[in-house]
């Protein structure tokens, strides 16, 4: 695949968790402290970089975030905050909880900041057991326990069930 | 890798980070989902994430009424204006039995109030409903004495110090003309006592407020004589040092106020019988850099200004100043109009003691910071 591109000193090849390429110019790329990293030290462009940890659908989606903010200049702030929240807008959890995930391992601060930031917009103001119903998470407390820690914040818990 | 489908499978740092950027209110709620969630929150680590993305709110203080509300900026470009959360409102009666208590200052989520009547200080986390009663200073200062107090956190050292300033006379007030020296003590939360810190190089009014920048506590000094109109005390080396005075500012501290705008230190000037001049230290501790920042012409609407302490509180995203005059009196200025508009903040009715309902206010921001972690500190919750 690499070898049909020109210039392919300027390209590096991305190996998805389930075996899937992505060809990515070294200027987008570079949006990833991580692989900035590889490429300062030894690791030849030629390389196909495997990321075991992040699967295709996410990966493709990583890189269409970096692709966005590798080529905007710095003075459309503007116009890159509104792709980003377009970019998250209809994304379901699953989907932005592997996204935080790869922008943790791929160390790409901006991406991690926003989708963070979404995961904890869709719970604010929201009652502790819909959390656990967006966020898939089992309550692990016994109903003892769970009306014990509510005693201790009752104050937050005013107007709430 | 496996699809991660529940938060849970995120690693718990990211899951801080997440937790950090959601509002006060939820955060607790959140302790109430499961239990590492609950140990999570309460970890310094997650304190101190949540309180770098905290925004500061308006501690307003009724004074009588021992209950303080903290009320929310609504800052657009378009509009601003103070959200109120009946929620958000904390009873600090319980703390001690009676006396009536005034406001020291708030750091990292840290409120300081003392009681006058009583002489007792208190600090607080109003967020984790969590205070401790500080041990008596060595030096007990009866009322009406000159007493000046400030609390402050050092970077440097992590430390969170109070600083009590009071007048020693030199010989008995009683044998007529008497001379007095200013002496320091300071109490470092966590080690459960007061040090002595010697002589105090400068004089300061009674109940003054203090202003937290840099690692510093400022005041306003009085003396008529000094070069100085600010004294600055280092937290972390416990040193005190002046600010040369703002230029043309006449001595004394009458109607005027230091405060912080945008970060910077001000000095707010309601001296003379025109303008209102609001100075700026545009360089931290460089005193060249004192810069008039704002003037306000006290004209036709706006005479009803004169004569009175005014303190900026907050620059509004328009450009819009937010200011407390006198301490009764919350209003925005408008530079383009000249006008300004009344702010409304919540009155307890149920506790009024005082014929005029005055108010303290001060910036705050709310943080998970617990007393807990102090180590000679017995905490009381309320």
């Amino acid at each position: 695949m690499a070898s049909s591109i020109e210039n392919n000193n300027e390209k590096l090849t991305l190996k998805s968790s389930d075996g899937e390429e992505f060809l990515v110019e070294k200027h987008v790329a570079l949006q990833s402290t991580l692989l900035q990293n590889m490429l300062d030290s030894d690791c030849s462009s030629a390389d196909v970089i495997p990321l075991p940890k992040i699967d295709a659908r996410t990966l493709a989606l990583v890189l269409g975030y970096c692709k966005k903010h590798a080529d905007a200049s710095s003075s459309k702030q503007g116009e890159l905050n509104s792709f980003d929240s377009e970019f998250l807008k209809d994304m379901d959890m699953g989907a932005l909880f592997n996204l935080v995930l790869a922008a943790n391992f791929m160390e790409i601060k901006g991406l991690l900041d926003i989708a963070a930031q979404k995961i904890a917009d869709t719970i604010k103001d929201k009652p502790h057991q819909e959390v656990r119903e967006i966020f898939h998470v089992e309550n692990d407390y016994t109903p003892e326990e769970e009306a014990a820690v509510r005693e201790e914040n009752r104050w937050a818990f005013e107007g709430f069930p | 890798m496996d699809f991660c489908s529940s938060i849970n499978g995120l690693p718990a740092f990211i899951i801080s980070d997440i937790l950090s950027r959601l509002p006060t209110k939820t955060v607790i709620r959140c302790k109430s989902v499961c239990k590492s969630w609950r140990n999570l929150l309460l970890e310094p680590y997650f304190a101190n994430l949540h309180l770098s993305r905290s925004p500061a709110s308006l501690i307003v203080h009724q004074v009588g009424s021992d209950i303080l509300n903290l009320l929310e900026f609504q800052d657009e470009f378009d509009g601003h204006d103070l959200r109120y959360d009946p929620v958000m409102k904390f009873d600090l009666r319980v703390c001690y039995p009676d006396g009536q208590i005034l406001l020291v200052g708030s750091v990292n989520g840290l409120l300081c109030f003392c009681d006058y009547t009583n002489e007792c200080l208190f600090i607080c986390n109003p967020t984790v409903r969590q205070y401790v009663t500080v041990p008596e200073p060595k030096h007990r200062t009866r009322y009406p004495s000159m007493i000046v107090y400030g609390f402050g956190f050092s970077s440097i050292s992590g430390q969170y110090k109070l600083v009590q300033i009071y007048q020693k006379a030199l010989s008995d007030p009683a044998l007529g003309n008497c001379s007095y020296e200013n002496l320091g003590e300071v109490y470092t939360l966590g080690t459960g006592k007061w040090r002595s810190i010697g002589t105090v190089p400068f004089g300061y009014d009674l109940r003054l407020y203090s202003v937290t920048l840099n690692g510093n506590i400022h005041w306003l000094i009085c003396d008529m004589e000094s070069p100085y109109s600010i004294c600055a005390f280092d937290i972390e080396n416990e040193s005190f040092r002046g600010f040369s005075s703002v230029p043309g500012l006449s001595r004394g501290t009458l109607y005027k106020s230091l405060g912080l705008l945008e970060g910077r230190l001000c000095v707010s000037d309601n001296s003379s019988n025109s303008d209102l001049v609001i100075w700026v230290m545009k360089e931290y501790g460089v005193s060249e850099s004192w810069t008039k920042e704002i003037v306000i012409r006290l004209e036709s609407d706006l005479t009803c200004l004169l004569y009175a302490q005014v303190t900026p509180i907050k620059v509004w995203r328009n450009g819009d100043i937010l200011m407390l005059w006198r301490d009764d009196f919350l209003c925005s200025y408008n530079a383009e109009r000249n006008s300004l508009e009344q702010v409304v903040v919540p009155r307890e009715s149920a506790h009024i003691v005082h014929r005029f309902i005055t108010y303290e206010m001060m910036l705050h921001v709310a943080s998970f910071c617990s007393l807990k972690d102090f180590a000679m500190e017995k905490v009381d919750m309320f």
